[in-house]
Parts: C-alpha cells; structure tokens; sequence
C-alpha cells in the first residue's frame, strides 16, 4: 500500500499515491482529496486581491489624467500675451508728436508745482506754532514771576555761580525720595558738568589725604577740619552746598558776607592774656580733677572690726618675723602700752599737726582746695592709728580666751558617756597595766619631775585656776598666756595630790575611779565589765544582722521540725482510721460493697487533690519567712580559702578547660607554701627555733650566757658540759615587787675566768644552738619558760627532780588552768 | 490537495496527502493508516503547540509541504 523511499537522513519516509490515498479516504469515511491547493475561501481571498488591484490601477488612471490637464492648463497661461498698448504706442498716444523737449516741460512744470505746495503748507504751519509759543509764553510769564522762586535753593556756591556770568538755572534731576526731603532744587547744566569733571578727575589722580599746602589757614578762615575729615563725604553723605533764593527772587549778598563774618567773629581767639598769673607748685581742684584718673568703683570694704582686724594681723605677722619669744613681744607690746599713757595728748598732738600741715599746704597754694586731697604720708597720724587698734585687740583677745574657758568648762560639767563607749582615764589605764602584766616596766618608779596626772585630765580645771580678776596677765599678750597657765596648775595638781583631796571643791580631783561592775552578778554584768575594759569588741551592726538573721533561720528550722512531726503523726492517725473503717465495711455485703467502692474512690481522690493543694498552700506560708543567709566560700583543692580572684580564675579554668601553665602554676604553689611557712613561724623565734633553744640552755645553765668555745676548741670541754653544771643559787624568777632590784644568773664560783679566752655569746647561731638543743630540750621542751615552776626544790636537784617531779607538777599545772578557766568564765 | 510531512525522529517519516478542510483527527487516521500506529496514540506538535483532534488544519495554517512533530502517547 505505502512506498517507502529513502530520505537525505538516511530514513524511510512513508507515503501513498493519491489514488491510494483517496480509496483510503473513502473507506475512512471522508471525501476525497480535492484537485489543486486553494479552498474556497482562497479563492475568495485572491477574487479579492485581484479586484482590489484592478481598483488600485483605476485609481492610478484618473490621477494621470488629471496632472495631464492641469500641466496643458499651466502650458496654456505661461504661453498667453500680454494685451494693451506697448511703451511705444503709449508715447504715441499721448504726445503724437512725440517731443521730448515738451515732456520735459512739462516735467518742470509738475515739479514746481509740487514744491510750491509744500512750501505752503510748511509756512501755514511754522505759522501755526509760532502762534502756540507766544501764547505759551506769554500764560507762562503773566502767572510765573521771579517772586515765585522764593524759597528755591540752588546747588552751587554762589561765586560759582556769578562766576559764571549769565547762566540757565534748571529743576535738578532728582528722586522721589529726594525731592520728598529737600523739594526742588535748581542747578546749572553746565556747573554741574564741570563739577563733576573735577570730581572725576581728582578720583583718577588719586590724591592722598594728606595735602601738604592744605592747611586751616587755605580753608574757609574760622571752620576747623575735622580728624580724618576726607571720610566725611563717605559717613555723612555729600555734603550740600548752595543757597537759597529770598523772596524777591534774588540774593542778597550783604546778608551772606554778614552771616559769614559772624560765624568768624564767633571763633574768634582773645590774644589778651593775664600777665599776673604765677605758676603754681600744686593743681587747683579744677585742675586736679581733669587731671585725675577717674576711679573705678571698688568693692564696699569689709566691716569696721574686720578692717582693724586685718591691720591688727598685718602688725602681728611684721612683728612675729623679727621675734620668736613672749618676752620680746611683751616688750613691744609694754612699749606699746607707754605710748597709750600719753594716748590722748598724742592725738591731740597729731590733730593739730596734721591741721598745720595742712595750712602749710594751704600757704603755699592760696587758691586751692585741699579739702578732699589725699594726704598719704602722714605717718603720724597712722602710727597712732596703729596704736589704738593694737589696744583694741589686745583688750578682745583676753576676754576671748575668758570665754572659751567658760565653754570649755560647760563642756566638761556635761560631759556624758555615750553607749557602749570604752572609757580611758588614767586610773583606769593604771589599773589595767597592774592586773594584766605586772613588768618591770610597771614597776618603774615614777619619775619624780613628771606630773601624777596626765596633762589632758588637769587641762579643765587650770582655767578655773587662774586668777581673772587679778591683774599680772592681763597686760600681757593674748597668746603667750597659755604656757604661763599651764604651768601653773601643773605645779597646784601635784601639790593636791600629795595632799589631802577632799580638802579642796573637788573639781581638782583626780580623775575618779570609774564605777565597775561587780562579776558576781551574772554573765550580763560581766560582759558590761569586759566591754568597758575593752576587751571584747561590740558587735558592729552588720554582724548583729547576720546573727539575727542565722537566728531567724535556727528557729524556722526548728519549727519546721516540729510543723513536720506533726503532720507525721496526723497522717498515722488517719490511716488509722481508714484501715478500721475498712474492718468494719469488710463485714457488709458484696454487690453494695462494690458500689460503695467506686464511690468511695471517687471521695478519697477529691480529698487527696484537696490535701495537696494545702499542703501546697502551706508550704509556701512556710517559705514566706524563709530568708536564707548565704555565705559562698570557694576551697581550692588544699582546702584553702579562695578569695574573689582566685575563686573565678578556678572557676574559669574549669569552665574553658584550660588551666595556667607549669611555670605559673609552680609559682602560685611555692607562693602557696611560703605562706604555710608564714603562718607556722613563731614570731618571736627564728624557724628553727634558736631563740627557744637559747632561753633553755640559759635557763638549764643559770647563766646569762651561753659558752660557744673555750680556747681552740670549738666544742664545749667535758666538765663545762650542761649536765655538771649546778647552779649553786636557785633560779628565781624576777618577782614583781619593787625592793627587789636586779638578780643575778651568772654563776659566781665558776668565775668567767677560769675560762679564759671563752667566746660569750646572748644571741648565738644556728650550730651551737643545735649542740645545745639536745641537751636542753630533753625534759623541758615541751614547758615554756613561764609555766616553770619555780619552786627551789625543782631548780636545785635539776635533772633527775625535775624528771621525777614533772608529771605530778604538770597535773597541779592542768588543774590550776583549769581553775582558772573556772573562774574566767 | 496539500502534503505534510509527519516526522518522529525514531525513524518514520510520513508524507500525507491531504484536503486543507481535514480536521487534525483525519490527518491523525490517514498517518495511522500509513504507519500502522493506532490514531489515539499519535500526539502532533510544532514546538510546544500541541495540534487538538477537532480543528482543522485550514485553521491552523498548515500549508502544503510542512514538518510536524510526531509523538506518542
């Protein structure tokens, strides 16, 4: 049915004959396959092309038919001739006998006529405005009359404009403005032209300010120039000229010379001078005050005391550089007081010499008011201004120290102790030094110079002790009367001291023995006792907040305790209850058993989702008041305490990982050791104990001394050695009391010289000290040198006694602490 | 009577002989006929134009001598 033939890409392309095609067409059902390519509508499509192009041609034609006519028209109008006479036979028809001299005739004719015409007109009209000019001038000149320039001002110098001879006078160009401020102002074209040209030019020759032929005598005779006076045309504006026309419309120049010669006479300089004026020495007050500087206002001065105060300071501080004792100053000042005997002569004095001085003054200058002329070197008048201040304050300063007495003392009769105040007077110092450490430095005698009573206690009374009234201090210096005071009660407190001290009012007692509590009262009077003493501390607020917050939280806990054994017992007691309920529901029946079992579920849920919310409840009433007081402590692994730094460099080493490196690590562990170190140092010993090992040889010995070497040897000999060696006085210790002066340790019979080149040392190194050691720490070393006893019996027989008598002493030892705990407590 | 070129780049290649007024479903029988592929399986193209059963080729402006893409569904 279908050839296959072969294709450019080598593929078989299938197809059918038309016949083939159309059989197959019609067993498919269509129609068969129509002859040529075009459909209907093709068809239809090229009818309609054709026609619309045969359209097209139509169109064409007629437009060529068209432009053909009108070209023909166009041909035709270009090719008509023109009708009428030509130029030929127009000069025929109008001069047939065609002379030229009769049309230039004629020609002349014409034109003169034409001329004439003009000229007619022309005269007609000069006529005309000729008329108007006249009649113009003769309205102007009846109604404006010189009269009515009254008034007018014109721009230029008069000179210049007589100068000038016969000149046009016009209105003056001006604005509005101006016109508005001066009116009409008349001017001179032709003056003001060359005004302006001498203007220009002087601008274009630059001339400086300064003229050398210009002076006051060149200028206007009796006008001065002002300073920098080619400026004023630029600040001011133009400066005006001119004059102004009077009411005959003329101006009158005798007026103007009048006006000028005036002006002269008032500047006009008397050349008569007063030949009997003297020259004086000094200013009149006139004079005086051109003369001045004008003062500036100054600041109100101080009050009038504070002023003398200051002068009085002034004459203090120039006196103090020259003298450093009282006896001087009081020198001065008693000259000073010589001078106030003769006080009010001396003023007198001084007044009137002042008012001779100023007559003096006065005669020397006749005419001139000396009134309020400063006088600056008077210094009479100021030396016994001086003076007088000086008294003044000499008389403020004593009653000052008075009243600071009188303070003083008011201060003392109100003296209260406040709470919980350690109070130190000497009497109570004294006693604390005989009860705490009776050593010989307690038992100095006292030095017999010194006062009984420290100074600050006997300070209150001297100023009552001092004699106001009476009269050796008062003419002395306000200051140095301290010491002289000081001196004086000293030497009375002592006296009364020795004395009877009831004898006097009282108020030079001794400082009084200060009211103590008895211990036997009770803990609460003894801890009074101890806090007056000093001895413990008074808790500082911070820490009496901390107590009471760990107390707060001792109780709360123990309530919780207590709150929690309750409920323990409620809920024994319930279950209780529940298990007999059960027993006694055992005994009914099954079926309402049942029933009232899943009743009886249900309630006990609902009640136990009852008693978890309260207990809920009451759980966080409980931790209302719980207030925890958190104290954090870091430990390194040594178990020492960490401070804040340390704490987080841990911290952060185990939170990144990553710790210090070995050289920083072995640092911080020597740094770590040292400080252990520290701390198990004795601070009164070396650390290895040389300072110990020395008291017990000493001891051991009887000596003072310790024997290093005798001779070359660098050893102790066999019969120095520690254990020969009795000591043939008993050791005693220094007691306490003050006939006993010094006792003696060193040995007697074993005279220092017997040994002669021995090596005596108090403080001695290490190696000896080590020989030493053994020996004498052997039954001693673990007593400390005041715990011995010192009984004779021990000291005597030293070594086997002691060894004998040791455990026996040391439980009378252990007692006695004991005791003494006992009745510390 | 106009001829079309029905390619399926697999190897066959038809050439149809047809009326302008065949609907693309007459086309799709005659190509049928030709290949011995069932008429509902055949998919004609041009470029993403997927040819419908029921137009006409007149309507699609295919003219005498064109390629069509042929596929299979």
């Amino acid at each position: 049915m279908a050839h296959d033939d072969q294709d450019l890409d080598g593929q078989a392309e299938v197809s059918m004959t038309i016949e083939q095609t159309n059989a197959l067409r019609i067993s498919l059902g269509m129609k068969p396959l129509t002859e040529g390519k075009s459909t209907e509508k093709q068809q239809e499509a090229e009818e309609n092309f054709a026609k619309h192009k045969d359209e097209l041609a139509k169109k064409a034609a007629r437009k060529d038919l068209i432009d053909t006519l009108a070209k023909e028209k166009a041909k035709a109008q270009r090719n008509v001739v023109l009708e009428g006479p030509t130029l030929g036979a127009a000069s025929d028809e109008e001069d047939e006998t065609g002379d030229s001299l009769a049309w230039v005739k004629r020609q002349r004719e014409k034109d003169e006529k034409r001329k004439l015409k003009v000229k007619k007109k022309a005269a007609l009209l000069a006529r005309k405005k000729e008329l108007e000019l006249t009649e113009m001038d003769q309205a102007a000149t009846s109604a404006y009359k010189a009269s009515d320039l009254k008034g007018l001002r014109v721009d230029h110098d008069l000179e210049d404009v007589m100068a000038g001879g016969e000149s046009i006078l016009t209105l003056k160009d001006s604005t509005i403005a101006e016109l508005e401020e001066e009116g009409d102002v008349l001017q001179s074209v032709q003056l003001a032209d060359s005004e302006r040209n001498r203007k220009n030019v002087d601008n274009k020759k630059k001339k400086g300010a300064y003229n050398v032929y210009d002076d006051d005598e060149f200028g206007n005779v009796g006008t001065k120039r002002n300073i920098l006076s080619q400026y004023d045309e630029e600040i001011d504006g133009p400066q005006k000229s001119g004059f102004v026309i009077n009411e005959e419309g003329a101006v009158d120049l005798e007026q103007q010379r009048k006006d000028v010669s005036e002006q002269m006479r008032a500047n006009a300089i008397a050349l008569t001078y007063d030949k009997a004026q003297e020259i004086k020495d000094y200013y009149t007050q006139e004079e005086m005050v051109a003369f001045k500087k004008p003062k500036k206002k100054r600041k109100p001065r101080r009050d009038r005391e504070g002023d003398i105060e200051g002068a009085a300071d002034e004459q203090q501080s120039g006196s103090a550089g020259r003298d450093h004792g009282s006896r001087r100053r009081r020198a001065v000042l008693d000259e000073d007081e010589d001078a106030m005997d003769v006080d009010s002569p001396a003023d007198q004095v001084n007044e009137s010499s002042v008012q001779s001085k100023t007559i003096n003054y006065s005669m020397s200058n006749r005419n001139t008011n000396t009134d309020n002329v400063n006088f600056v070197d008077d210094d009479d008048l100021q030396s016994a201004l001086a003076r007088t201040r000086r008294l003044q304050l000499q008389k403020r300063s004593k009653t000052d120290v008075e009243d600071m007495a009188k303070a003083a003392l008011q201060i003392r009769d109100d003296d209260t102790l406040p709470e919980g105040a350690v109070d130190l007077s000497a009497t109570s110092e004294f006693v604390r030094n005989l009860a705490t450490a009776p050593t010989p430095k307690a038992l100095e005698p006292p030095r017999p110079n010194r006062p009984a009573l420290p100074k600050d206690e006997s300070a209150p009374p001297k100023v009552d002790a001092m004699d106001v009234d009476e009269a050796p201090t008062e003419e002395r210096g306000g200051w140095d009367m301290d010491e002289a005071v000081d001196e004086e009660p000293h030497e009375k407190s002592t006296m009364k001291a020795e004395g009877d001290d009831k004898s006097d009012d009282g108020e030079f007692m001794p400082a009084p023995i200060e009211e103590e509590p008895l211990i036997g009262a009770g803990l609460a009077s003894t801890l009074a006792l101890l806090t007056q003493k000093g001895f413990v501390e008074k808790a500082s607020p911070e820490e009496v907040e901390r107590l009471r917050k760990q107390n707060e939280k001792r109780t709360w806990l123990a309530e919780q305790k207590k709150l929690e054994k309750i409920r323990e017992m409620q809920r024994l007691k319930e279950k209780e209850l529940k298990r007999e309920k059960n027993k006694q529901q055992q005994g009914k029946g099954q079926q309402q058993q049942q029933h009232r079992d899943e009743h009886d579920w249900y309630r006990e849920e609902q009640e136990a989702r009852y008693a978890e919310r309260e207990r809920a409840r009451e759980t966080e009433e409980r931790f209302k008041k719980y207030i925890p007081d958190v104290n954090l402590e870091y430990h390194d692994e040594y178990g020492r305490k960490l401070n804040q730094k340390e704490a987080f460099r841990q911290l952060s080493h185990k939170f990144h990982g990553k710790t210090s490196g070995k050289m920083k690590t072995e640092r911080r562990l020597r740094k770590i050791e040292d400080e252990l170190k520290m701390e198990k140092m004795s601070s009164n010993d070396t650390p290895l104990g040389t300072a110990g090992a020395l008291v017990e040889r000493t001891r051991a010995a009887g000596a003072a001394h310790v024997v290093l070497s005798v001779g070359n040897r660098s050893a102790l000999p066999a019969d120095v050695s520690f254990a020969s060696i009795k000591p043939n006085k008993p050791i005693t210790k220094p007691t306490p009391r003050p006939h006993v002066t010094t006792t003696t340790v060193i040995d007697t019979d074993r005279n220092v010289n017997t040994f002669n080149r021995e090596k005596v040392t108090f403080g001695l190194g290490g190696s000896v000290a080590a020989a030493a050691a053994p020996i004498a720490n052997k039954p001693v070393a673990s007593q400390s040198p005041s715990s011995r006893p010192s009984s004779p019996q021990s000291s005597s027989a030293f070594q086997p006694v002691t060894a004998t008598t040791f455990p026996a002493k040391r439980k009378t030892d252990i007692e006695d602490g004991r005791e003494t705990k006992k009745s510390r407590t | 009577m106009i001829e079309i070129i029905c390619n399926d780049r697999l190897g066959k290649k038809v050439r149809v002989k047809c009326n302008p007024d065949d609907t693309i479903k007459d086309l799709k029988l005659l190509i049928a006929a030709q290949t011995g592929t069932k008429p509902e399986k055949i998919v004609l193209k041009k470029w993403y134009n997927i040819y419908k059963d029921h137009i006409t080729l007149e309507d699609y402006e295919i003219h005498d001598g064109m390629n069509l893409e042929m596929y299979y569904q």
